[in-house]
């Protein structure tokens, strides 16, 4: 896809911040409305297809977000034990709110890693 | 609702009946999209946000890719004659074809894979793939390639405006029952 249409180039920019404020309300509301971490996550890989089709030979630092993506891992596995085993969850209700929104955030960017690991690694790197 | 499940089965039907796997995309996605609205009047707008995003837009973007690393031309070049004998005007005509096919190829960014034979076009519609068959006989050569191939409109343009030769070159387009849809 080196050919780049002008349609593409023109309208993208003024679309994806809509899209990404579009998926940071999925994530932060999750917990009340629908959506949540993996559908906000889906909806915030659109930044990387989008940039990869108005400019798709602009760097990527694949490498690092497969290394954020296993951070997060680790995070989202310390974070419901450290809540469990330290009684937080008993002990202080205004806690809940908070914790549900820090999950479904680090679930989010988790998902937002893994499908664009997915997406690159599909467009850079396979073929026949 | 009604009219949206029978909607999604147009659809689908559409997207298994059309030749270029292209539309078929296109139809997929409008049927995943369908889908999403068949959920939220289910009243699982969770799911239908997810089979929205994933379903129409990744998966549809993931398809385009991976149709356009489709990237092997195979090319067929058969003639009765065994031997072509060097500096005749066959040769000639061989050679400037193929230059002509390269540089389509350039364009468009796809890999020619050249093949001789001196086997008949039957024999070669029915125990290879291919993407376009070439038959030079004595005064013509035939350019025989499937509706269904996606660059076969373009090829045919490109050569028309491109290959000029004394011979005639004629245009015939094969009907197989091969669905391979590439």
């Amino acid at each position: 896809m080196t050919n780049n249409s002008e349609i593409m180039k023109r309208i993208m920019p003024l679309m994806y911040p809509l899209i990404i404020l579009f998926g940071i309300y999925l994530l932060m509301n999750g917990h009340m409305t629908p959506g949540g971490g993996f559908q906000g996550g889906a909806v915030l890989t659109s930044y990387f297809i989008i940039q990869y089709l108005i400019q798709p030979d602009k760097e990527m630092y694949l490498s690092r977000i497969i290394i954020l993506e296993k951070v997060l891992f680790l995070l989202i596995i310390l974070l419901p034990c450290v809540y469990l085993f330290y009684g937080l969850v008993n002990n202080y209700d205004i806690l809940k709110v908070y914790y549900m929104i820090l999950m479904n955030g680090l679930i989010g960017i988790k998902v937002f890693c893994g499908m664009t690991i997915i997406f690159f690694r599909f467009v850079l790197f396979e073929s026949r | 609702m009604t009219f949206f499940l029978l909607l999604l089965m147009v659809f689908a039907v559409l997207s298994l009946l059309t030749d270029k796997l292209i539309t078929a995309f296109v139809y997929l996605s409008v049927f995943s999209l369908l889908c999403s609205i068949c959920y939220l009047l289910y009243q699982a707008p969770d799911v239908a946000i997810a089979e929205a995003v994933i379903g129409s837009t990744i998966a549809t973007v993931l398809y385009l890719v991976a149709l356009k690393k489709y990237k092997i031309f195979r090319v067929y070049y058969t003639s009765k004659v065994k031997y072509i004998k060097k500096f005749s005007w066959m040769a000639d005509e061989r050679s400037r074809l193929e230059a002509a096919l390269q540089k389509f190829a350039k364009e468009k960014e796809l890999e020619v894979d050249m093949i001789f034979t001196t086997d008949t076009l039957e024999q070669i519609q029915l125990h290879y793939s291919y993407d376009l068959i070439i038959e030079s006989e004595d005064e013509t050569i035939r350019i025989n390639g499937e509706k269904s191939n996606y660059h076969y409109d373009e090829i045919i343009e490109y050569l028309n405006k491109n290959f000029k030769t004394i011979k005639s070159v004629r245009y015939a387009c094969l009907t197989s029952s091969e669905g391979d849809g590439t």
